[in-house]
């Protein structure tokens, strides 16, 4: 179950690391 | 309008479906199964229905109207002596708040889908495909053999929407697609509940529900939620066959696959994928019980053959090839030529074909969704929420917790997105191309999340639940972003026409020619954009994407010009992006390569060899020059400007 949690963790700060850069482009669209 | 037609049309199909279910295959299940079974079956046989009346030349508008009407007769008085039934097993028990919270998400992006498919048809491939071709079935009253590319895949779906286009506009085949996606998460709740939990029914149809690629689809007239649906539906109707491998569930699998295969070429995989699944759900049976498995595999593919059957005898007899272009090599034929396979088998998506980038292909797909778009964007409708890829491989984990019959339904379904996943990565990585495992995904990623909360203490609940509405928030954000300005022309705050006008590849260039070009003209279309909004009829003249003419067949401009007169052409429109967005014949025969990398290239610049001397002599004289926008991202208001000219043709008397 560790090696599943630190999956679950991997994955989540690798979305978020991807849209980072989205966000400004995100913000302007919901404007 | 629109609205009243598709729903109409789904409700007529549902009765029609309940009835060739219940009459039919004797079919007895829970009441929302029968529903959702009800659905795909339905519509495929109206489809069928109205696909022989058409091939026999009757298709209009009366043909279709007193079809649906004796449809409606029959199944009602086939189905009164059923009406006790059909009421009294339907309960509805109190909701629970997480029920309530859930089913209210769905609702919230379920209205902004709704709206937006209210709004005209701004979509490039419904565009090119999904409206064009049933536009020109209209128009010809019939389903023939058209060798454009895309238009003769086996069409079941290109059928119904040629039934809402009959009826009302391009807004009624939306709502039509956007209510499948609806009924599409109400399968996956009736799937998650009868093999897992209600909860985790509803979660994987959030799930579903919040996806972008479901956003988007919604508010198309796409063919992608038929086919998810048949091929979730033959899943579950493979389960249903149980270890008996029941003869009338297995015939009802083949068909449904049979409707998936027969609306999408994607959708073929099913068989594959379903005949792996099989294998999964009866491995510890093999040894003793291999005559029934084969048996049932045979069943199975002959219903899913003969559902086929009549696209491929079809298109076999009018094109020569019975999955036209895509069998060329096999059959070869007058529509295709070799050039034109060369081009297309070098389109590729994704990062590549590697056996790590196999491995590591969900990972991507999730967290570096730019590299299977051509610009790199992430903010696409391919963009997955992290929910999926981090549960839907904790049953793998968390076996000891699960049922006998929960982890055989979850090896399975595992099995039948391996297949698929599989064969779409070595083939083309273009996402939307595995739309049909997003149901398939959710419900494993859904029964993850509910296993997790199932073993796990209050801290990591209230850690499963910020993880879960982690993975929401933003797709609901998104559902917004690309429904919000949909809501401005529904509501009649902006017109139909700036609307179509800022979202529409050269919507304004299709609107001159509609208001400048006499009524009686046929237009040869060198081009690949919105021609659904062309009202004139049109051949497809971009080389690459039809049969009709094949511009190195003409020695001479002159032979050429007697061709495009026997098609009955007075004008041309081009597209300077298809000859490196040229401004007009001009500047494309300046643009011209002066050799020829390949054959592919030779034939790609061959008409501006063809149009360009007809045009210095005086036969083809331009009336429209202009630059039109080509729209990138209907999101985010990106657009390209590219040079659109038309020319009026002067035939040598």
């Amino acid at each position: 179950m560790f090696l599943f949690a630190v999956w679950v963790l991997a994955v989540h700060v690798g979305w978020v690391l991807q849209l980072i850069p989205q966000v400004k482009i995100m913000l302007k669209v919901l404007k | 309008m629109p609205l009243g037609v598709s729903v109409v049309l789904i409700a007529i199909a549902i009765l029609f479906g309940y009835v060739l279910l219940k009459v039919l295959f004797k079919v007895t299940a829970s009441p929302e199964y029968m529903f959702v079974f009800s659905a795909p079956i339905g519509l495929g046989a109206i489809g069928y229905i109205v696909l022989s009346i058409g091939l026999c030349g009757f298709l209009n508008s009366f043909t279709a109207s007193s079809l649906l009407l004796a449809i409606v007769f029959f199944s009602v008085s086939l189905l009164w002596r059923y009406r006790y039934i059909a009421f009294n097993t339907l309960r509805i028990s109190k909701p629970s708040l997480t029920t309530v919270i859930l089913i209210g998400f769905i609702a919230i992006m379920f209205l902004g889908n709704f709206i937006h498919s209210l709004a005209p048809a701004t979509d490039a491939d419904s565009l090119r495909h999904h409206l064009a071709a049933p536009k020109e079935y209209i128009r010809l009253k019939s389903f023939p053999f058209i060798p454009v590319f895309w238009w003769n895949a086996p069409g079941v779906h290109h059928v119904l929407n040629t039934m809402c286009l009959l009826f009302s506009n391009s807004s009624a085949v939306q709502m039509f697609v956007c209510l499948q996606g609806l009924i599409l998460a109400v399968s996956i709740y009736a799937i998650g509940r009868i093999y897992f939990t209600h909860y985790t029914g509803l979660l994987a149809a959030a799930i579903f529900y919040c996806l972008p690629m479901t956003t988007v689809i919604s508010s198309t007239s796409c063919v992608e939620f038929y086919v998810a649906l048949c091929s979730l539906l033959a899943f579950a109707a493979l389960l249903q066959a149980g270890d008996p491998l029941e003869p009338r569930w297995v015939v009802l699998c083949g068909i449904l696959a049979g409707l998936a295969g027969a609306t999408k070429f994607w959708g073929l995989l099913s068989l594959p994928a379903l005949l792996s699944s099989l294998l999964v759900i009866h491995r510890k049976s093999i040894s003793t019980h291999w005559p029934r498995i084969v048996s049932s595999a045979v069943i199975l593919t002959v219903c899913f053959v003969a559902v086929l059957s009549p696209w491929l005898v079809r298109n076999y007899i009018a094109g020569g090839d019975p999955l036209w272009p895509y069998t060329s090599s096999i059959f070869p034929n007058i529509w295709w030529q070799k050039w034109q396979t060369v081009k297309f088998s070098r389109w590729t998506r994704g990062p590549g074909a590697s056996f790590l980038l196999f491995l590591t292909g969900p990972w991507n797909l999730t967290n570096r969704a730019g590299l299977f778009n051509p610009d790199g964007r992430v903010l696409t409708s391919a963009l997955l929420p992290p929910i999926i890829l981090s549960f839907a491989p904790g049953f793998i984990f968390a076996r000891k917790y699960l049922s006998t019959k929960e982890s055989k339904t979850l090896l399975s379904m595992g099995m039948y997105c391996l297949t698929v996943y599989s064969v779409w990565f070595f083939r083309y990585q273009h996402p939307r191309y595995i739309q049909s495992l997003h149901p398939f995904l959710s419900l494993l990623a859904a029964e993850g999340i509910i296993v997790c909360f199932r073993i796990s203490g209050k801290f990591l609940h209230a850690i499963l639940s910020v993880l879960t509405i982690f993975s929401f928030i933003p797709m609901l954000a998104l559902n917004w972003a690309f429904n919000r300005p949909a809501i401005d022309v529904v509501f009649n705050r902006v017109s139909q026409r700036d609307y179509l006008a800022a979202k529409v590849p050269f919507y304004e260039s299709i609107e001159w020619v509609n208001n400048n070009i006499p009524p009686d003209a046929k237009v040869l279309f060198i081009g690949l954009q919105s021609f659904y909004y062309l009202e004139r009829p049109l051949v497809l003249g971009v080389p690459a994407y039809q049969g009709i003419i094949k511009y190195d067949e003409y020695k001479s401009p002159e032979s050429f010009l007697n061709k495009i007169k026997s098609l009955g052409i007075t004008h041309i429109y081009f597209e300077g992006i298809i000859f490196n967005n040229a401004s007009g014949l001009r500047e494309a025969w300046d643009l011209k390569p002066a050799e020829y990398a390949d054959e592919v290239a030779y034939h790609e610049w061959k008409p501006i060899e063809l149009l360009v001397p007809l045009f210095n002599n005086g036969y083809l004289q331009e009336i429209y020059t202009s630059k039109g926008r080509q729209i990138t991202s209907r999101t985010f208001h990106n657009s390209k400007l590219r040079n659109i000219s038309v020319y009026a043709i002067n035939y040598p008397k």
